[in-house]
């Protein structure tokens, strides 16, 4: 049903066009590194060793690509239905936030317990698009807006939960952070002795249950029509606002699953820029990743990467905080113009296919 | 303009036409839609290069190979949309690509008080601080026109002036049309309306399928000889069908009225019905109501008052899926509204009938089915596809045509509304089209067939109601069928012999 199942010379194209660009990246962050006088060859075997070449690093890299995946994923469904939503930072937290009270607050056996939380963070972040999602669905408000000061209001409310209801005081960092949740909720080792947690697992299984949602069910086949053009999914009969609905809720739910993750796996407990702006990298992610399940798999990965490479470089290699992020920047920036190159020549030769309709007197 | 030949893909737009402009002239090219005429005057504009012709201008041969090398030879063009920026004022839109002395500063007071005298001057004054949204269609227009003018345009293109103003600002055109044409400057008006380019021109040309057919001297010349022109006099019907008379897939339309996004009335009254094994043809002047009906008729669109009936049952205002599960298919005149152009072939064959057996159980998708059925399709109507995998955007227009057809054909439908079904195929994807509509008829199912083209609808049509404005002017019976009056009912040029 779709070309990566069926063009196999086609994709292995784009492989080496994605691989040649990120060398491309590469050498231009080096001639970055060089001018401020940092020895790019160190700087970058840092960046290897403590990432892809060590089974921590890979650990790691898996740990942060977790919430990327699951996020990219939901924003790759709302985008494939045509729906911008950018609100997953904001439901994200919504999630985060209801699955630490009932970390916190309720008291059930283990995999209860942390099956609860799952729930909880699902049905927080959905319910935080449902309201962008009705507006835009039957008052035609642009989700765009509307989901971006939902994330202001959601991070802006959390601040104000843990400095009030959820601020139990007498521990560290009282009013940023909440106390622990109880051990019965936290995500399971799925290697003992490692970061590596039951979220990641989630997070890999997610990938192919979105691809089959996408190209396997009427659902997923409907949320395509609508994406790529409103006007024939109301030719062919499509129920339009019950699927935007729909996608935006799913998309949210998601969000708030990553949310939950991120508590329930790696802080155990709620505090203040827990999501820590990765609602938004997400939705580079599922650009980069062409909104294809795989895609944004493969490029979560990059982006973990990214991160914990960074942090290598950081730590070992003595290169400022702020080169790094400019570095990452530098890359995801050349990645992406890369990309668009690509899709601009595709479009080009499909424009001058299209001259015989515009031809026409 | 000598020869000029020009073709899209398999179509041949203009083949050897030839015009010749006197100064000082208004100079109509008259002709149906699809006539060529856009692409004659995107030719002498620049915009696009011929394939074969000369272009001379005071004599001389010129070579238009740019918009910017027709301004510098005296031509400008005001197209039928207007391609000004709506949120810069006047002078801004004027501005645009001028390099005046002070080239790359801009003195728009300067330049804004000439644009205000040289207006003034040439009878077509506009507030050049005026933001282009601000203004009326027709002070739009009369911006566009101040622009290629001040240019220093002496050759002035118009293509479909009328088509979007109302008939005050038509008249505040024509007499400027006629300010400038004192002042020596020479006007081309393309239009398909006959009595503007009797109202206004002094000599016209008329396009029929790419070819020149004629000039003529305005003042010598009449509507009816015109419409003739146009239309094409004396094509021969042949193979008449013969109706199955039975009440399967009769439609039945009453007093139906229709609105078009603005709240004007498109559709007025109009009632008709279609027999099952019976082809009835809308003739009509683009834009005279017919794609509202269609819309209306499929469900994407409320009638306003009236009723529709199908088989005796009122089925009037379903939405579009309950008209398709009651077995109405839809071809719009947009081909690309009907097609996904970024899914693949196999998944727009069932687009509509996505959630039904044996493509779905109404939850998973059975993608097994789905291809089997895409290839079977695409034998049957011989779609040449590389792969039914593929996206539909790498199908050329022709096969995008029979992907559609096809799709609306395959279900059997008891009432299919076909929308200018044919435009801009080439012959062999026209016959194509032709033959499929007619077995759908002879299998019993009514059709509405809405075409600009007389030719397809004498053809094809067992019984033609001609539409001008949204309403009824004109019904005939295949025995009664004749190009010069349905011609003249369609221009509405009857009423101008009078």
């Amino acid at each position: 049903m779709n070309l990566l199942n069926t063009n196999l010379p086609r994709v292995i194209g784009e492989a080496f066009f994605a691989l040649g660009s990120l060398l491309f990246a590469f050498a231009a962050g080096a001639l970055i590194l060089y001018a401020v006088r940092i020895d790019p060859a160190k700087a970058y075997s840092v960046f290897f060793s403590s990432s892809l070449a060590s089974s921590a690093g890979i650990v790691a890299i898996f740990v942060a690509a977790t919430p990327l995946i699951i996020n990219g994923l939901g924003i790759s469904i709302a985008f494939k239905a045509g729906i911008w939503n950018i609100g997953a930072e904001g439901q994200m937290l919504a999630g985060a936030v209801l699955a630490a009270v009932g970390g916190i607050y309720i008291s059930l056996p283990f995999p209860l317990h942390v099956l609860l939380l799952m729930i909880l963070g699902l049905i927080g972040g959905a319910a935080w698009a449902a309201i962008p999602a009705i507006l835009k669905a039957f008052l035609g408000a642009n989700e765009i807006v509307v989901t971006l000061m939902f994330n202001y209001i959601m991070i802006l409310l959390t601040q104000y939960l843990l400095s009030g209801v959820l601020n139990s005081g007498g521990i560290a960092y009282a009013g940023q952070r909440t106390v622990p949740i109880q051990v019965t909720a936290q995500y399971p080792p799925l290697i003992p002795g490692t970061a590596l947690h039951f979220g990641v697992l989630v997070a890999i299984l997610l990938v192919p249950a979105v691809y089959f949602l996408m190209y396997r069910t009427v659902f997923g086949f409907r949320l395509r029509v609508v994406g790529s053009s409103e006007k024939t999914a109301k030719y062919a009969g499509i129920r339009i606002p019950v699927l935007i609905i729909m996608a935006m809720l799913l998309s949210g739910a998601f969000a708030g699953l990553a949310g939950m993750g991120e508590v329930s796996g790696v802080h155990y407990a709620l505090l203040v820029g827990i999501t820590s702006g990765l609602g938004y990298t997400a939705v580079l992610v599922a650009v980069l990743g062409r909104l294809h399940p795989v895609g944004v798999f493969l490029a979560a990965i990059l982006f973990g990467c990214l991160i914990v490479g960074g942090q290598g470089m950081q730590n070992f290699a003595n290169v400022p905080s702020s080169l790094v992020v400019f570095l990452q920047g530098l890359i995801v920036l050349i990645v992406l113009a890369t990309e668009i190159i690509r899709v601009y020549g595709a479009k080009r030769i499909v424009a001058s296919r299209g001259k015989v309709f515009i031809a026409r007197a | 303009m000598l020869g000029i030949s020009k073709q899209f893909g398999q179509v041949l737009a203009n083949d050897c036409v030839n015009l010749e402009i006197e100064r000082g002239t208004i100079h109509g090219l008259l002709g149906e839609n699809g006539a060529g005429k856009t692409t004659l005057a995107s030719i002498l504009a620049g915009l696009i290069s011929p394939d074969a012709g000369t272009i001379e201008i005071n004599g001389k041969d010129v070579v238009l190979s740019s918009p910017s090398d027709a301004i510098k030879n005296g031509i400008g063009m005001v197209h039928q949309h207007f391609m000004l920026v709506e949120t810069m004022s006047v002078v801004q839109n004027i501005a645009l690509g001028l390099k005046r002395e002070k080239w790359p500063l801009l003195d728009l007071s300067k330049l804004s008080s000439e644009i205000k005298a040289f207006g003034e001057r040439i009878g077509l004054p506009v507030n050049p601080r005026e933001r282009v949204s601000s203004l009326s269609v027709g002070l739009k227009q009369r911006a566009e026109i101040l622009n290629a003018l001040f240019r220093g345009a002496e050759i002035l293109i118009l293509d479909e002036p009328t088509a979007v103003l109302t008939s005050i600002e038509v008249e505040h055109l024509f007499s400027a049309l006629r300010l400038l044409r004192a002042q020596k400057k020479s006007i081309v008006l393309i239009s398909h309306k006959m009595s503007e380019i009797l109202a206004i021109t002094d000599e016209v040309t008329v396009l029929r399928r790419g070819k020149t057919v004629g000039s003529k001297i305005t003042k010598e010349t009449s509507g009816t000889e015109l419409t003739e022109m146009m239309i094409g006099g004396g094509s021969l019907i042949e193979g008449s069908r013969t109706t199955i008379p039975s009440s399967k897939g009769l439609i039945e339309v009453d007093h139906l009225h229709v609105k078009d996004d603005r709240g004007v009335l498109k559709i007025v009254d109009l009632s008709f019905h279609i027999g099952g094994g019976e082809i009835l043809g809308i003739a009509g002047v683009d834009g005279n109501g017919q794609r509202e009906l269609a819309d209306c008729l499929a469900g994407l669109r409320k009638a306003a008052s009236g009723t529709i009936k199908l088989e005796n049952l009122d089925i009037t205002n379903r939405d579009a899926s309950a008209m398709h599960r009651k077995g109405i298919s839809y071809i719009p005149d947009d081909r690309l509204e009907a097609v996904v152009r970024d899914m693949t072939i196999a998944e727009n064959f069932i687009i509509k009938d996505v959630g039904r057996a044996p493509y779905s159980d109404g939850r998973l998708l059975r993608p097994g089915s789905i291809n089997r059925h895409a290839g079977e399709v695409v034998q049957e109507y011989s779609i040449s596809a590389l792969h039914t995998r593929l996206p539909a955007w790498t199908l050329s227009g022709g096969n995008i045509q029979r992907l559609l057809v096809a799709r609306e054909l395959r279900m059997h439908p008891k009432f299919l509304i076909a929308c200018q079904p044919t435009r801009g195929l080439d012959l062999s994807a026209t016959r194509f089209v032709h033959q499929n509509l007619r077995n759908l008829a002879d299998s019993g199912s009514s059709l509405l067939l809405i075409s600009s083209d007389l030719d397809e609808l004498m053809e094809l049509c067992d019984r033609i109601i001609v539409i001008l404005s949204g309403r009824k002017t004109g019904e005939y019976s295949r025995r009664e069928f004749s190009l010069r009056e349905i011609g003249l009912k369609m221009t509405g040029a009857e009423s101008l012999l009078a």
